[in-house]
């Protein structure tokens, strides 16, 4: 893309300019073919809207010590100098991380799962859990089984003992948020709700464990040999080319617990790989429970963006031959070549079948299966039955529609588009109004709309902007207005909110109370890249010849 | 040629490359008429300007050209007027004393509120004061491993701190980028310069559409310091927008001149930032070389000349350029 010259500086884009100057050679499109019964304008009034939470997964994974340091017991005697006793009824790990789930207040934009992770010797996911539980009340239940071991309810014994493996406890952290994210990124949600992933380590002891070779020695784990090289491995997932997309972020906190004189030691590495995993590194003193809350991620409420604005005249369609054309139903194919294939002019689906004459026409080459366009011949679109939602009184299917941007699903899915973006591939232009205009929808394209095929200067991006035609060469056609377009922010009610005045003059129309509509793009200001798509529409008022517009039309 | 009588007319000086944005946009060398009024409804006063002729420009070995990012960090266009912003990172004083109650800023510093975390990064993303505790930076990711950001010490706050103006390692975790990477998205665009700019770090293509659809894409804004939700061809905009143009020696260096920049207080203490994006002319791979200076006042009209810093790899990144 950088080295496609649209950014003009200096005297590279004057070449272009030269060449574009062979206009002599085109034929002129014959102005007489070109259905312009005048110009019109837009005038609209918006604003952006205000805050609104970052939708996102968000997802825990706790580490918790089960060695036998918890407990009373005297220490190893292989680690003479351990700490003991520094929870034996298991109140400081589990009970704040179950009151810690319990108490969560629900938020719609962030969707929560967890996954617990015990270590002593090695490292498990207790109860045969494997993978994230989507389920707070599931969790919790895990959570508290586990708490209760051998005890019960009233007197838990979590099941502690033996020594503290961190380094497989991590690669088991590493394994799982891998495979999540793999699955995650295999979902048909383009762009994906990307997910933060939030590990909360919980430790008493240095990471001491028995030497494999020999039952008697012991080996403690150092942070440069075997824990840094973990942590760096879980942080770079985010990196992956194949899966890292579904990661928004890592993050790997760190929590020591101590009874009576803290461990220097135990302390200083866990500090040492919350700072290695851009995490909070935290540290309870004799009896204090574990403030699982502290870790938690901030909400973000991002600031929206104006992104992009497109005018779109309903009734006027620029054809593949180069003509402008009126088409009375809006459905992207122009009166004139809806009477040649049989369908109806008026209709946008003329046989019912749920998917539009244009979106059957750029499929299969014809408007309806059948040349009457009779509800009998229809096709039925039966790879379809999945989406629809309903009959309508006069017999037509109705598909479900996961985006506002004008095709249902069934249209999105036959078309190769994603059902849950308004802009499959990310060009920013919405997929219904780029399969009109003849600009590619399908994934992968989007450098299309930026590239400027018949080297006139324009590219098809901004043809769309001057209501000109992708399909010719802009030097073709003679006695056209191509459209001025004035945006101008006209105040800010408050520092997150702008509001615009947008003047758009020399619409070409092929009806004098054409519908027109206009697409609003906006974005978050960082941390998620979804733009979202508001439309609104309007007719040309005879009389002043002017679409207008005002904030709370946009929906 | 009848654009230049145009902006003749209008008392506007257009480069040579703004005018070839304008030019391919709208005539194709055919036609006119299409030819934008420049807006009468606000009017800005012309600034104080400076011009900077930055000369013996070489890409480094094997890369190539890409983008030239000047740009004044004490000044933002807002409401169609020049704004001063002591803090020199987008937020102008009015806008953080606006938005001190909630966020906590004040109008010295570029991380004001939150250890590591920049006042932008915390408005762009709503973290307001009650949630500002469980933000985090640990401490070996306080530094940029890109080495993107432009660091200098603060002669004018008590104690001297260093100011950081760019995107910590941890800042771009928390956003999703990538901290070996100054452009994320391979778009050209420094990710800070983006965010600065009111563009998606993460997103590829929403620099090269024309937000205000006059055919000026965002970047080229972007480069100009004027706001890209704003008609370029409005009156402000035309008052404000830098103007590049570049030639190349006969040595084979290139040299830039950039005009009309907008300094406030006669160009005391305006920090002035200079991002080249090269890239490699075999993989594509984009290298940044980074420096800035600070003005001294009294320097409304006058023309700085400055050498290309990049002289060794040693400092291609993150230059003070000192004045005489």
């Amino acid at each position: 893309m950088k080295n496609s010259g649209r950014t003009l500086l200096v005297g590279l884009s004057v070449a272009p300019l030269l060449l574009a100057c062979n206009s002599e050679k085109l034929k002129p499109i014959d102005p007489a073919l070109l259905q312009v019964v005048g110009y019109g304008k837009v005038d609209a009034h918006f604003c952006t809207s205000p805050r609104q939470p970052a939708k996102q997964n968000l997802k825990y994974v706790f580490i918790l010590d089960h060695s036998q340091s918890n407990q009373a017991t005297i220490p190893n005697p292989l680690t003479p100098n351990d700490v003991n006793n520094t929870d034996p009824a298991g109140s400081r790990r589990f009970g704040p991380l179950v009151n810690f789930i319990s108490n969560l207040v629900p938020d719609p934009n962030t969707i929560l799962s967890y996954a617990l992770i015990d270590f002593n010797d090695t490292a498990w996911q207790p109860q045969n859990s494997s993978g994230f539980l989507a389920d707070g009340t599931a969790f919790v239940s895990l959570v508290t089984k586990d708490w209760i071991g051998s005890g019960t309810a009233a007197n838990p014994a979590p099941n502690d003992a033996g020594f503290t493996n961190y380094e497989d406890a991590l690669k088991l952290a590493q394994q799982l948020i891998q495979k999540d994210a793999q699955l995650s990124a295999l979902l048909p949600d383009n762009p994906p709700i990307t997910t933060v992933y939030e590990i909360i380590f919980v430790s008493d002891g240095v990471p001491t464990i028995a030497t494999p070779s020999s039952s008697n020695a012991t080996y403690t784990q150092t942070f440069t040999t075997d824990i840094g090289p973990v942590i760096q491995s879980i942080m770079n997932l985010k990196y992956d080319p194949n899966f890292g997309k579904a990661i928004a972020s890592i993050t790997l906190n760190a929590a020591y617990y101590s009874n009576g004189q803290p461990l220097v030691a135990a302390q200083s590495l866990l500090q040492q790989m919350a700072q290695a995993g851009n995490g909070e590194f935290l540290s309870f003193a004799t009896g204090e429970n574990i403030l699982y809350q502290q870790f938690a991620p901030p909400p973000r409420d991002l600031l929206n963006l104006l992104t992009d604005v497109f005018v779109e005249n309903v009734n006027g369609v620029w054809w593949d031959d180069g003509r402008f054309m009126l088409d009375s139903d809006g459905d992207g194919l122009p009166d004139e070549i809806e009477r040649q294939l049989g369908s109806n002019p008026n209709a946008v689906d003329s046989d019912g079948n749920g998917v539009s004459d244009l979106v059957e026409y750029r499929t299969k080459g014809v408007a309806c299966k059948d040349p009457q366009c009779s509800v009998a011949g229809r096709d039925p679109y039966a790879i379809c039955a999945g989406f629809v939602t309903g009959t309508n009184p006069d017999g037509s299917v109705q598909f479900s529609s996961s985006t506002n941007d004008g095709l249902n699903d069934c249209e999105k899915y036959v078309l190769g588009l994603s059902r849950n973006s308004y802009n499959t591939n990310g060009d920013l232009i919405p997929d219904q109004f780029a399969l009109k205009a003849s600009i590619p929808v399908t994934p992968g394209s989007a450098n299309a709309a930026f590239s400027d095929p018949f080297n006139d200067g324009v590219s098809n991006y901004n043809k769309l902007k001057l209501g000109l035609p992708v399909q010719v060469s802009k030097n073709s056609l003679v006695d056209f207005n191509s459209r001025s377009t004035s945006l101008e922010v006209e105040s800010t009610p408050s520092p997150d909110v702008t509001c615009y005045h947008l003047q758009v003059d020399k619409v070409a129309l092929a009806l004098t109370t054409s519908l027109i509509r206009i697409h609003l793009i906006q974005n978050g200001a960082a941390a998620q890249d979804k733009p979202v798509l508001l439309r609104a529409e309007a007719n040309v008022d005879p009389n002043s010849m002017t679409a207008n517009f005002a904030p709370g039309d946009f929906k | 040629m009848f654009q230049f009588e145009i902006y003749k007319q209008n008392f506007w000086r257009m480069s040579a490359s703004l005018l070839a944005v304008l030019g391919s946009f709208l005539l194709g060398c055919t036609k006119t008429e299409n030819l934008h009024d420049v807006q009468v409804g606000s009017f800005a006063a012309p600034p104080d300007v400076v011009a900077i002729k930055l000369s013996k420009y070489v890409p480094q070995q094997g890369n190539g050209f890409q983008h030239l990012y000047v740009s004044n960090f004490s000044v933002k266009v807002e409401n169609n007027q020049l704004a001063l912003s002591t803090s020199r990172d987008s937020l102008s004083d009015s806008m953080k004393q606006q938005l001190a109650a909630d966020y906590g800023f004040t109008v010295g510093s570029a991380e004001s509120a939150v250890r590591f975390f920049a006042d932008l990064l915390l408005f762009s993303l709503g973290v307001k004061l009650p949630q500002q505790y469980l933000l985090h930076c640990s401490s070996n990711l306080a530094l940029s491993t890109s080495n993107d950001a432009l660091i200098y010490t603060d002669t004018r706050q008590a104690g001297s701190p260093q100011e950081f103006l760019g995107l910590r390692d941890c800042e771009k975790t928390y956003m999703g980028l990538n901290p070996k990477t100054f452009d994320y998205s391979g778009n050209g665009i420094p990710d800070y310069l983006k965010l600065r700019c009111g563009l998606n770090p993460l997103n590829k293509n929403d620099a090269y559409v024309s937000t205000a659809g006059d055919g000026v894409a965002n970047i080229d804004k972007c480069k100009r310091n004027v706001p890209i939700d704003q008609n370029f061809f409005s009156q402000p905009s035309q008052t404000f927008a830098y103007q590049y143009s570049s030639q190349v020696s006969a040595d084979g260096t290139m040299e830039f001149d950039i005009n009309n920049i907008p300094i406030l207080n006669g160009g005391a203490d305006n920090f002035i930032a200079f991002y080249f994006v090269e890239s490699d002319l075999t993989t594509n791979a984009e290298t940044l070389t980074s420096a800035f200076t600070i003005l001294k006042g009294g320097m409304s009209g006058k023309t700085l000349a400055i050498d290309y810093w990049g002289t060794s790899a040693n400092n291609l990144l993150n230059q003070e350029i000192s004045l005489p």
